[in-house]
């Protein structure tokens, strides 16, 4: 199928296929899967300007039904999620500008690469590491209960700070806490993405669970909420820039409807621990992705 | 196999085939009549080609989720969620 904005020809079940994939993960795991979808699109030989652009506008799409069946459930807290798109929104256009700055030093590709491994590293074990140990107590205390969490210090620390104004969330079952912190949340999300070129999700979803101290699967549909604002402000300055090929995201978002919807259901039928588990996988693969990158961009002797 | 797995996977597939005769339809009314007006709107008016972008994608997600939901309490599926 010809797509005349771009003026590249894609089988358009291929494209349905990196949709319905990177909705299954979305809808499960609460990320945007710009991770996977992009390499993908840029392999079946679409420009990389429209990559960036067209992944953000299906992504859009995708997290609305996503994030309207994890409502459906019980799973987004709505003023959280309003919250924290103030401090991601800022946090994204500060990490633009550090995008310009180093852009001015050199060398930008491997700075960035680099720091982007390191921070998926980090992400993947400390994640893998909790939810292991979630799950063994969860067995070894036999408790009966869906939502274990081995690592509360951070949360709870984080409760003792009472800069004015508080708020209470209680969608995520948190009774008072400083909306400095969240905007804080909110903002170093949005720098990193903005400075490394995501939406977020894989760094946010963490940060939820454990400096805010959010259950896993209110995190999990409060992130697809952000998803939704977050990447439409994207979509709408890359649209105006040339860089969106609706026609291709209208495609994609067929298929990510479907697997939104499944992995929004599937997230029912597992506990936080387990869901917790299976998404330290994702920033490896993240990782393992760039670093493929830098080594394929390396000059060779 | 678990009950709730076999549940997890009929949903699946209830989903995917009727998505893929709507898929059909889709590509054949909506695609051929939207591409040129959007191609053309790409290269002379970009403004009002984002806000265009915007609405389609949202219009589209909350239309695929109001199906999907149509889909899920016509079959009965979310008794079984």
């Amino acid at each position: 199928m010809d797509f005349p904005i771009t003026g590249v020809t894609i089988n358009p079940l291929f494209l349905i296929g990196i949709g319905f994939m990177v909705g299954l993960l979305g809808g499960f795991f609460g990320v945007g899967g710009g991770f996977l979808a992009g390499p993908l699109m840029f392999w079946a030989g679409v420009p990389m300007n429209f990559v960036v652009g067209t992944d953000l506008a299906h992504m859009t799409g995708k997290s609305i039904v996503a994030a309207k069946r994890h409502r459906t459930l019980g799973h987004v807290d709505v003023k959280l999620g309003a919250l924290m798109v103030v401090g991601t929104i800022i946090g994204v256009e500060i990490g633009a500008q550090i995008i310009e700055a180093l852009k001015k030093t050199g060398n930008i590709e491997h700075v960035i690469g680099i720091t982007y491994i390191v921070i998926l590293l980090i992400i993947s074990a400390f994640t893998a590491w909790e939810s292991i140990k979630a799950i063994r107590m969860i067995r070894t205390e036999k408790l009966d209960v869906s939502e274990v969490v081995a690592f509360t210090n951070l949360s709870k620390r984080v409760r003792t700070i009472r800069i004015w104004p508080m708020v209470s969330l209680p969608g995520s079952g948190i009774a008072e806490i400083s909306l400095w912190v969240v905007l804080g949340v909110g903002l170093l999300t949005g720098i990193l993405a903005g400075s490394l070129g995501v939406g977020g999700g894989f760094i946010r979803m963490p940060l939820l669970i454990y400096v805010l101290g959010v259950p896993t699967h209110v995190a999990v549909g409060t992130d697809l909420f952000e998803i939704v604002f977050s990447a439409g402000y994207g979509t709408l300055t890359h649209a105006v820039k040339g860089n969106v090929d609706v026609l291709m995201a209208l495609v994609m978002q067929t298929g990510a409807a479907v697997g939104a919807q499944i992995g929004a259901m599937a997230t029912g039928y597992f506990a936080g621990p387990r869901i917790r588990l299976f998404f330290s996988v994702l920033p490896l693969v993240g990782a393992i992705l760039v670093i493929i990158r830098l080594i394929s961009e390396m000059p060779s002797f | 196999m678990q009950t709730k797995y076999k549940i997890l996977l009929r949903n699946f597939l209830v989903e995917l085939l009727v998505y893929a005769i709507l898929l059909v339809i889709y590509f054949w009314v909506v695609l051929n009549a939207l591409g040129q007006p959007l191609s053309q709107l790409f290269h002379l008016n970009p403004i009002v080609y984002a806000i265009a972008t915007l609405l389609l994608i949202v219009v589209q997600g909350v239309f695929l989720e109001w199906v999907t939901s149509f889909l899920i309490s016509r079959l009965g599926l979310e008794k079984m969620e």
